[in-house]
C-alpha cells in the first residue's frame, strides 16, 4: 500500500504530542472552568485541536498515492553535532572555555565525511582563541578559561 | 508637531558617539555574519545576541536592530556573488542577481540591491514614526479581549502566508503554542509540562529554540548534500550603474517599497512575503518582463527595496502592540524583556529615548549599510571563499556560547540540541519552523490574554464579538481562512512560493 511518507510521520508526531500533552493536562492539572480556568483548560484544548489536526494529517497521507520518501539522511552529521554540543553541555563548567571549545569544534568538524586532522586541529585552535578573546576577556562572561576537572 | 519633536529627540538620542558606535558595530558584525553562506538573520542575531547584554537597552536595542537589517543585507550580497542565499528573503534576489552577476554585472547588481534598500528604509524609518505613535494610543485602549483577537489575527495570517501544507502549518502553531505554555503557570502557579526538570520551570528559554531550529537544524540539513566546495565567486568590477540602469530601477525601487512597507506589518508577513510578491509583480508590470530571470536589474532593485522596507515596518506592531509580527521581532521582543522594559503600548510613554532612538538608529544604519557595503565589498567577497566544512563547527560553538550565556546555564545548551534535531526532523518532514515559532512565543499571551478576558466577562466567550475592534480583527482572520482554502488562491499560493525552489 502506497501512502505519503512524510504526511504519516507528520501526522503520527503532532498526533503523538496531542495525546501525550492532553493526557498530561487531563491527568495532573486542574481543568477548571471558562470562567475560572484552570492551568489544564488552554494546554487541553491545544492538545485536543493538535490531536485533530494530526488525524487530518494521518488520513490525508493514506488518501494520497504520492510516495514522498524521506531522502538519505546524514547518521554521521546528526551523531557527531550531537555529541559536540553534548560535550560542551557536559565540559564547558568543569574545564573551560578554551579545551571545551576547542574539542567541540574538532567533533562539530568531524561531521564531515571527509574529515581531515589537521585542518580541523587549526580550525580548533582559531575558534577557541577567538571565543577565549572575545567572550571570556571582552565580554567576561562568568565562565573559566581553563580550568582542572579536578578542582585543582 | 509632535512628529518632528519625537524625531528630533531620536535623532538626539542616535548620533550619541556610544549610539553610533554600537549601531555601527551591529551592522558590521550582522553583515560579516550575514555574508556567510547557510546563516539567515534569525541566526546571526541568536549567536549574536549575547554580545549586547552588556550594554544598556538602549545600545543594546540599536546594536541588536542593526544586526538584523545588516545580516539581512549581507544575505543579499550572497545571493546575487554566489547564488546561496543565506535566507529565504534573499531567495528571489538571486535569480535576477545571479545571472547579473555571471554576465558581469555584479556591481550594478550590489548597488542597486544597496540605492533601493537604502530608499527603502527611509521611507520605512519615516513611516514608522508617523505610524507607531498612533497605533500605540489605539493599543492602549485595547484590552484582553481585543489582544486576544489581535493575536488570533496574526497566527491564522502566518499560516496564510507560510509555504507549504495549510493544515500542517496549522498544526506546527498549536504544537508551538503547547510547548510555549512549558513552565509555571502565571495564575497559580502550578507547573506544566516540565517533566520534572527544575531548569524548565521557567519555560524554555527562546533563544535556544532559535538558534537550534535555525542553526543547527539547518546545519544537518546542509550537510546531507556532503562536503560542498565553495562555489565559485563572481569578481567585482566597475560598481556604479550606468545611467540607464538608474533610471530602470526608479520605479521597481518605489513599487518595492510601498509593497515592502505594506506587507512588513501584517503579521507572519515581514521581508520574506514582501520581496516575493515585489518580485512578481514587477514581473507583470515591468516594460522588461521578458528580461526575468536572465538578469533583469529591476529583478533585484525591486524585492531588495522591498524586503528592507518589510524588515524595517515589521518593527511597527512589536514596538506599538508588544507583539512579534515574525521570528525575528519575538527575538527582539525576548531581548527587551531581558533588559527589564515590558514590551508593549507603555514603551513609547515610559522609554521615548529608546522607542525614538532606535527608530532613528535605524536610518542611521541603513547609511551606514550603503558605506559599508559597496566600497567593502570586496571584503565580503572572501569572506565568501571560507569552505562549509569550516563555517559549521564554527555556528555550532558559537551557537552553544550564544545560548549558554542567556543565562549561564549549561541546561538552554540541551535545550539546543533538542531544539536542533527537532528542526531537522520537521524540515524533512516538509513543516515550516516559523509558524511553530510564532506559536511559541505567543502560547502564554495568547492564554494569558483569553483567560483575563473571560475572567472580566464573567465566563461570557461572546466577549470576543460584542467588542467591535475585537470583532473586526476576527472576521479579518476569518476571511483570510476562507481566502487561502480557496482552490484559485491555493493554487496561486503555490505558484508564489515554488520559486523559492527554483
Amino acid at each position: 500500500m502506497s501512502a505519503n511518507t512524510k504526511d504519516l510521520a507528520c501526522g503520527a508526531v503532532f498526533t503523538g504530542v496531542g495525546v501525550l500533552y492532553g493526557g498530561m493536562a487531563w491527568t495532573s492539572l486542574p481543568i477548571g472552568r471558562a470562567l475560572a480556568m484552570g492551568p489544564g483548560y488552554f494546554p487541553a484544548l491545544m492538545a485536543l485541536i493538535l490531536t485533530g489536526l494530526g488525524l487530518a494529517i494521518l488520513v490525508r497521507a493514506f488518501l494520497t498515492s504520492q510516495e514522498n520518501p524521506f531522502g538519505a539522511v546524514p547518521w554521521r552529521a546528526v551523531a557527531f553535532i550531537a555529541v559536540a554540543v553534548l560535550f560542551f553541555y557536559f565540559c564547558l563548567e568543569q574545564i573551560g572555555m578554551f579545551p571545551t571549545v576547542f574539542i567541540t569544534t574538532l567533533l562539530a568538524c568531524a561531521a564531515n565525511d571527509r574529515f581531515r586532522i589537521v585542518e580541523s586541529a587549526i580550525a580548533g585552535l582559531v575558534v577557541a582563541t577567538f571565543c577565549t578573546l572575545v567572550f571570556g576577556y571582552l565580554l567576561r562572561l562568568p565562565v573559566p578559561l581553563f580550568a582542572s576537572p579536578f578542582g585543582g | 508637531m509632535d512628529l518632528l519633536d519625537n524625531l528630533s529627540l531620536g535623532i538626539s538620542v542616535a548620533v550619541l558617539p556610544a549610539n553610533l558606535l554600537y549601531c555601527f558595530l551591529g551592522v558590521l558584525l550582522g553583515t560579516v555574519v550575514g555574508v556567510l553562506p547557510g546563516i539567515g538573520p534569525l541566526a546571526t542575531c541568536a549567536m549574536l545576541l549575547p554580545l549586547t547584554f552588556g550594554l544598556q537597552p538602549t545600545p543594546a536595542l540599536i546594536m541588536l536592530a542593526g544586526i538584523y537589517y545588516g545580516s539581512q543585507y549581507g544575505g543579499s550580497t550572497t545571493a546575487i556573488l554566489i547564488n546561496l542565499p543565506g535566507e529565504s528573503s534573499s531567495a528571489v534576489t538571486a535569480l535576477d542577481g545571479y545571472q547579473m552577476a555571471r554576465r558581469g554585472r555584479a556591481g550594478p547588481a550590489l548597488a542597486a540591491a544597496a540605492l533601493g534598500s537604502f530608499f527603502a528604509g527611509t521611507v520605512a524609518t519615516v513611516l514608522i514614526a508617523v505610524v507607531a505613535g498612533p497605533l500605540t494610543a489605539v493599543a492602549l485602549s485595547f484590552g484582553p479581549a481585543e489582544y486576544f483577537s489581535l493575536m488570533v489575527l496574526g497566527l491564522v495570517s502566518s499560516v496564510a502566508l507560510a509555504s507549504g501544507s495549510i493544515l500542517k502549518a496549522t498544526a506546527m502553531i498549536v504544537l508551538g503554542l503547547l510547548l510555549g505554555l512549558t513552565g509555571t503557570d502565571m495564575f497559580s502557579g502550578t507547573p506544566r509540562f516540565t517533566f520534572g526538570i527544575v531548569g524548565m520551570l521557567d519555560g524554555i528559554d527562546f533563544v535556544a529554540i532559535a538558534a537550534g531550529l535555525y542553526g543547527i537544524g539547518e546545519i544537518l540539513r546542509n550537510l546531507e548534500g556532503g562536503d560542498r566546495q565553495p562555489m565559485s565567486v563572481t569578481a567585482v568590477s566597475h560598481l556604479w550603474p550606468s545611467r540607464n540602469d538608474l533610471k530602470r530601477i526608479i520605479a521597481p525601487v518605489l513599487r518595492g517599497t510601498a509593497i515592502g512597507s505594506l506587507l512588513g506589518v501584517l503579521p507572519g508577513g515581514g521581508a520574506l512575503l514582501a520581496s516575493f510578491v515585489a518580485y512578481n509583480v514587477e514581473k507583470n508590470v515591468s516594460p522588461n518582463a521578458a528580461e526575468f530571470g536572465k538578469g533583469a536589474i529591476e529583478g533585484v532593485a525591486a524585492p531588495e527595496s522591498a524586503n528592507n522596507a518589510g524588515a524595517q515596518t515589521s518593527f511597527i506592531p512589536m514596538l506599538a502592540l508588544g507583539i512579534p509580527s515574525n521570528v525575528i521581532m519575538a527575538l527582539m521582543i525576548g531581548a527587551m524583556i531581558m533588559q527589564g522594559i515590558v514590551p508593549g503600548p507603555d514603551v513609547v510613554t515610559r522609554n521615548p529615548e529608546l522607542f525614538w532612538g532606535l527608530i532613528a538608529s535605524m536610518w542611521i544604519g541603513n547609511a551606514f549599510l550603503v558605506i559599508l557595503n559597496l566600497p567593502l565589498v570586496g571584503v565580503w567577497v572572501s569572506l565568501l571563499r571560507i569552505p562549509y566544512r569550516f563555517l559549521f563547527p564554527a555556528i555550532v560553538v558559537f551557537s552553544c556560547i550564544g545560548v549558554y550565556s542567556v543565562e549561564n546555564s549549561s541546561f538552554a545548551v540541551l535545550l539546543l540540541l533538542a531544539a536542533g534535531l527537532l528542526g531537522y526532523l520537521l524540515i524533512k518532514l516538509d513543516c515550516e519552523p516559523a509558524p511553530f515559532v510564532l506559536g511559541f512565543i505567543l502560547g502564554p499571551m495568547l492564554e494569558e490574554h483569553l483567560r483575563r478576558a473571560l475572567t472580566l466577562s464573567r465566563g461570557d466567550p461572546t466577549v470576543f464579538v460584542t467588542r467591535p475592534i475585537s470583532l473586526a480583527l476576527l472576521c479579518v482572520a476569518a476571511a483570510a481562512l476562507v481566502l487561502v482554502t480557496r482552490p484559485a488562491v491555493a493554487r496561486r499560493r503555490q505558484e508564489v512560493f515554488v520559486e523559492d525552489e527554483a
